[in-house]
């Protein structure tokens, strides 16, 4: 069982990953680069599911405005294609969106639910709902993403990891002129929760 | 899983103590915990390329030749099939716990399919047939200097293999649904980033095992 009551700071000597941010002080934090497209991400492993199948996570990911060809410079554009991409999910189905502004940084939140048969490759896999939340934000040259993934049981026990998570998280070399990033969506009903609702402007969709 | 989970208690072999003294493993390693301690040259003698790789009864032969002729009829699996022969790598079906649908093991030098997976489509075998055979010829060596490192190794080869997988599935599919090859498709349709973040949840557990399991070795 987690402990949501301590938690650590995220730090990285990586310029890339120019963020700090708090998370669960029990989960297990590794830095990631991409081989294919120029991303950096930080993924923390949270805790497993009942089944054994599944670990929850929290990422991070930074990737170069440039890495996306010139073609989504725009953060719809780059949310529309991460929805595009994960309709041939099994189950798919957005549950909500939102846009807004949190600290003068446009930012979109999307929720997503879809099916995997896990294990992955097993002979009779088990189909599991994943629910999968997502903070688009653009920032200089550079996109980033805050994602919380989890089967659906835990998905609503860690929530708070992910609320930590996106309000405590603040770009280092603004050390002088701390940005406090607040989650942006809307929630969705199944998990109501108000999040300073002043803080942003939100404009919410549930699909 | 794909791995090995065998041998668990052979010992150790020169050739891993130098490689994990340069801080890489050798070709053809498998980081399972149980391979880790059994990590050696292939216990028979490599056969040679011009030979079927498939075996088993007249049935299971006939399945899995299908299955394999599949794969080097396609650009995909053809460089797959290839290293499979030139490894002298067998195939068979056998028996293996139902979360495992094939494996690779090294010690063995062998490929198995669950035998439960008689029945499947020759495209489906030569899908996960694809899978192993990234594993069979995977030579990048793994960095010992970290557990990110290694663990961002771990997944550049199960990603890989999964593409692989995926790229078969679609080549041979045609109009045929199969849920765990369609689900793979879908995982590979989202692209590198989340396809490695999703293999990383399910087999985090895996890897940290692996690297408990090195380090181990290494005092």
């Amino acid at each position: 069982m987690s402990n949501l009551d301590s938690y650590a700071r995220f730090s990285s000597d990586n310029p890339l990953l120019d963020f700090t941010f708090l998370y669960p002080a029990d989960w297990q934090a590794i830095e990631i680069k991409g081989k294919e497209k120029a991303y950096t991400e930080v993924f923390i492993r949270g805790p497993r599911n009942a089944e054994n199948t599944y670990s929850l996570s929290l990422v991070v990911r930074v990737m170069p405005i440039s890495e996306k060809e010139g073609r989504w410079v725009d953060l719809k554009a780059v949310a529309a294609d991460y929805v595009a991409k994960s309709k041939g999910l099994a189950g798919f189905r957005e549950v909500s969106r939102a846009e807004g502004r949190l600290a003068d940084v446009e930012a979109i939140e999307i929720e997503m639910g879809y099916m995997m048969p896990l294990p992955l490759n097993a002979v009779n896999p088990k189909k599991t709902q994943i629910i999968e939340r997502k903070v688009f934000l653009k920032r200089g040259s550079y996109f980033y993403e805050l994602a919380y993934t989890a089967v659906e049981e835990d998905y609503y026990k860690y929530l708070d990891a992910f609320r930590n998570a996106s309000r405590t998280l603040e770009f280092r070399e603004e050390e002088a002129n701390r940005q406090v990033y607040w989650s942006v969506v809307s929630p969705a009903s199944a998990h109501a929760v108000h999040e300073k609702p002043t803080e942003y402007k939100a404009q919410g969709k549930k699909g | 899983m794909e791995r090995n989970r065998d041998d668990e208690d052979e010992e150790e072999t020169s050739e891993v103590r130098d490689a994990a003294e340069e801080d890489e493993l050798p070709r053809g390693w498998k980081p399972s915990e149980e391979t880790i301690g059994a990590i050696q040259e292939p216990k028979e003698t490599p056969k040679s390329p011009q030979d079927s790789p498939v075996q088993g009864d007249a049935n299971d032969v006939k399945n899995l030749t299908s299955a394999f002729e599949q794969l080097e009829a396609t650009e995909a699996g053809q460089p797959i099939a290839r290293a499979i022969r030139e490894h002298g790598t067998t195939i068979r079906f056998g028996a293996l716990d139902n979360s495992t649908t094939a494996q690779f093991d090294p010690n063995k030098n062998e490929i198995t399919i669950n035998e439960n997976q008689k029945d499947a489509s020759s495209a489906a075998l030569a899908a996960h047939l694809a899978h192993e055979g990234v594993h069979v010829g995977w030579d990048q060596p793994y960095r010992l200097s970290s557990f990110e490192e290694f663990a961002e190794d771990y997944i550049e080869e199960e990603y890989q293999a999964f593409k692989a997988q995926d790229e078969m599935w679609r080549a041979a599919k045609g109009e045929e649904t199969d849920e765990r090859c369609d689900a793979v498709s879908a995982m590979m349709d989202r692209g590198e980033s989340e396809a490695k973040d999703m293999l990383l949840r399910s087999y985090f557990d895996d890897i940290l095992r692996s690297w408990s399991s090195i380090n181990q070795h290494n005092r």
